[in-house]
């Protein structure tokens, strides 16, 4: 059955736990848009070099675009109607094309880009990764030649971190935090060191206690450097929420079969449903195939003693090793499908769930890839 | 490097153990095993960041802090609690302390920064390491990413911060975790493609840029040794004339992992050159009794994979 999962998407947002294959089930659903007929981008903003890693390439430079032309898909067995494109994020990139498209060109826009904050920024805080991400997504989306955009995002609590870091940027920038810690010292830097606002003077005083005067004083400049950015700041934020809260978004869970996987992927479903998302697709990854089932013993287990000692002159232990290993898949295929059923019980219905086999290869390059697709989604 | 058969030595010496690697790779399950190895030598404190998953682990209900077995005493540090002590040292009132830190706004201020985030918990580790000299402190540390920003917020603050105690708390942070050879920090991989590669690109950052070599690595979930392929191929012979067709279907099925493990294996070996300790999948246990197994196969590894009767 082929899968219409991505009819009528503009976006799609891959979440789940570390370690279950987020970023290589981002590239196989952007394979399928492509099989489909889409212009599919696929954006990967973790900061590790997954994406790469995951389609067997030496690199992705950070900021551009890498497309894998219709051929390179075709050599690699996979019958794309559409053109792949790949882009991982390059926080600093993002974040000075969103300051540009913010402020107008002149003094401002460079007093902001060379302030010592603003390079730190980039660095340093997580949240400024998010918010240069959905940037970066609102952006690409307006481009003419973006059918669907997936995007792979760090591993789950950061997933939350993700999605919310729009709302998060707002409750901080309007938040008059600033304004009572961070005004008295601009106010008492520029009137000579006398603070004037007394209530926010006292906080700002034990305060600097702590992080010392003159870094709330560079902090006071460069908030009020970046003051003029935060209407427009707050205009994109809404939107980027009100897109992956639309039908046009689709959330993709994506997990592992073991424990600790399905635990923190319900953990992270229950934490998005609570906060107002829905997870349309739940993608379980890595399953390990049922065993077959034995015949009859009186029809192969002599037969093939004698030809095990026959090749192995003599050496004894090889049919104890095959029955471990017949063993040892019986108990994890076991062990799995226990843990599944508890898990789908739990998923709302909503939420559809589809599983990815456990490959005799590693998946890390793009004939595997092309695969795992044709194991999905068929066709 | 080499393939080790117990834990090194000097691992246990140390004040401080950091546990770190990719996510879903058994992290935490690592650290409660060696905090329960730990805890035969010396009072063990086991520190989770911001989560509670470790007293399940050791099947006790999750609290603020207790003691989850025999010598090891859990605590789940929060930023709140971090501040705490250390805004309490800092200022030395808990009057002004509570007047000002319980302040939403400030608060606010602190969660908008998460630098200053990462250096206050960071602090908290350096007081609790400092603070007991007999004790072993062992960090249920974060995924690789988010681990590696945090232990680098002292240099960053150092790097961007004006003088004053911001970059004095920092220049002490960084003497009591990196520079007096009291940490130690132990990876853990499984036998896959990006867990083996962030082990390695781990283990240079943090040599390169914290002078902190990594102790140990530890390598998860190992199913035990592929066959050869000479003898491979016999058996699928073999199998497939007398007409086994389950046992050559596990065979391809297991050897294919089997011999993608030993080639990860191999790579790991090949990109850092730490002692690597190999630890067994274990079969049909979880929570408490899976710590307990791993903590034994930490002082002998035993058979691949370990088996436990239900």
């Amino acid at each position: 059955m082929k899968v219409q999962l991505l009819e009528g998407r503009r976006l799609v947002v891959i979440l789940g736990p570390g370690g279950v294959g987020k970023t290589t089930l981002a590239a196989v659903l952007g394979l399928e848009a492509a099989c489909s007929g889409k212009r599919a981008l696929v954006l990967t903003i973790d900061p590790a070099l997954r994406l790469a890693n995951a389609l067997g390439i030496d690199r992705l430079t950070p900021g551009r675009v890498k497309a894998l032309s219709r051929r390179e898909l075709a050599a690699a067995g996979i019958p794309a109607r559409e053109k792949l494109k790949l882009l991982m994020l390059d926080t600093a990139t993002s974040l000075q094309q969103a300051v540009s498209r913010q402020l107008p060109p002149g003094e401002a826009r460079e007093r902001v880009l060379r302030h010592p904050f603003f390079a730190k920024l980039q660095q340093d805080l997580p949240g400024v990764g998010e918010y240069a991400a959905f940037e970066e997504i609102l952006f690409r989306l307006e481009q003419e030649e973006v059918d669907l955009l997936v995007v792979d995002t760090p591993p789950s609590n950061h997933a939350l971190d993700f999605l919310s870091a729009p709302q998060k940027m707002l409750e901080v920038i309007d938040r008059q935090a600033w304004r009572w810690l961070v005004r008295p010292a601009l106010v008492a830097s520029r009137a000579g060191g006398r603070l004037i606002d007394f209530a926010g003077g006292y906080l700002a005083r034990t305060v600097s206690r702590f992080t010392g005067w003159e870094f709330l004083e560079q902090l006071a400049g460069f908030i009020d450097l970046t003051a003029v950015m935060v209407g427009g700041l707050r205009h994109r934020s809404e939107e980027f929420l009100q897109l992956t809260r639309s039908p046009a978004s689709l959330l993709c869970l994506v997990t592992a079969a073991e424990q600790g996987a399905l635990e923190e992927a319900r953990r992270l479903q229950r934490a998005l449903c609570g906060q107002g998302w829905d997870c349309g697709l739940c993608l379980v990854n890595r399953l390990m195939p049922a065993p077959q089932k034995p015949p009859p013993q009186e029809h192969w287990r002599g037969r093939l003693q004698r030809l095990l000692a026959a090749e192995n002159q003599g050496r004894s232990d090889c049919l104890e090793r095959l029955d471990g290993f017949y063993r040892l898949q019986q108990e994890l295929y076991l062990e799995q499908q226990k843990r599944l059923e508890e898990f789908s019980r739990q998923l709302p219905e909503r939420c559809r769930l589809i599983s990815a086999p456990l490959l005799d290869v590693d998946v890390c390059d793009l004939r595997a890839l092309g695969r795992l697709r044709r194991e999905i989604f068929g066709g | 490097m080499m393939i080790v058969n117990s834990l090194p030595e000097d691992l246990l010496a140390g004040r401080l153990l950091l546990v770190s690697g990719k996510g879903g790779v058994g992290k935490s399950t690592l650290a409660a095993a060696l905090a329960l190895r730990a805890a035969r030598e010396k009072p063990v404190r086991l520190v989770e960041l911001g989560a509670e998953t470790l007293p399940r682990m050791f099947g006790a209900p999750a609290a603020c802090g207790g003691q989850l077995a025999p010598g090891v005493e859990w605590q789940k540090l929060s930023l709140e609690r971090a501040l705490e002590t250390y805004g309490i040292i800092k200022l030395r009132l808990r009057l002004v302390y509570n007047a000002v830190f319980e302040h939403r706004l400030v608060k606010k201020f602190l969660q908008a920064m998460p630098v200053l985030a990462d250096l206050m918990m960071l602090g908290h580790i350096a007081y609790l390491v400092e603070q007991q000299p007999h004790a072993l402190v062992v960090v249920d540390g974060r995924a690789t990413g988010s681990m590696r920003q945090m232990l680098e917020a002292p240099q960053a603050v150092l790097e961007a911060a004006p003088p004053g105690p911001l970059r004095e708390a920092a220049s002490w942070i960084q003497q009591v975790l990196f520079e007096r050879g009291w940490s130690r920090l132990v990876l853990a991989v499984t036998l896959e493609e990006l867990p083996v590669n962030e082990a390695v690109e781990l283990y240079h950052a943090f040599r390169d840029r914290l002078n902190l070599a990594t102790s140990l690595v530890t390598v998860n979930r190992v199913w035990g040794e592929a066959l050869g392929p000479d003898l491979e191929q016999r058996c699928r012979k073999a199998l497939q004339e007398a007409g086994a067709v389950h046992l050559d279907h596990a065979l391809a099925m297991v050897q294919a992992r089997l011999r993608i493990q030993q080639r990860h294996l191999e790579r790991l070996q090949a990109g850092v050159p730490a002692p690597l300790l190999l630890l067994p999948e274990v079969i049909g246990a979880s929570g408490q009794r899976l710590v307990q197994e791993l903590a034994q196969a930490l002082a002998a590894p035993g058979v691949f994979p370990r088996r436990v009767a239900s």
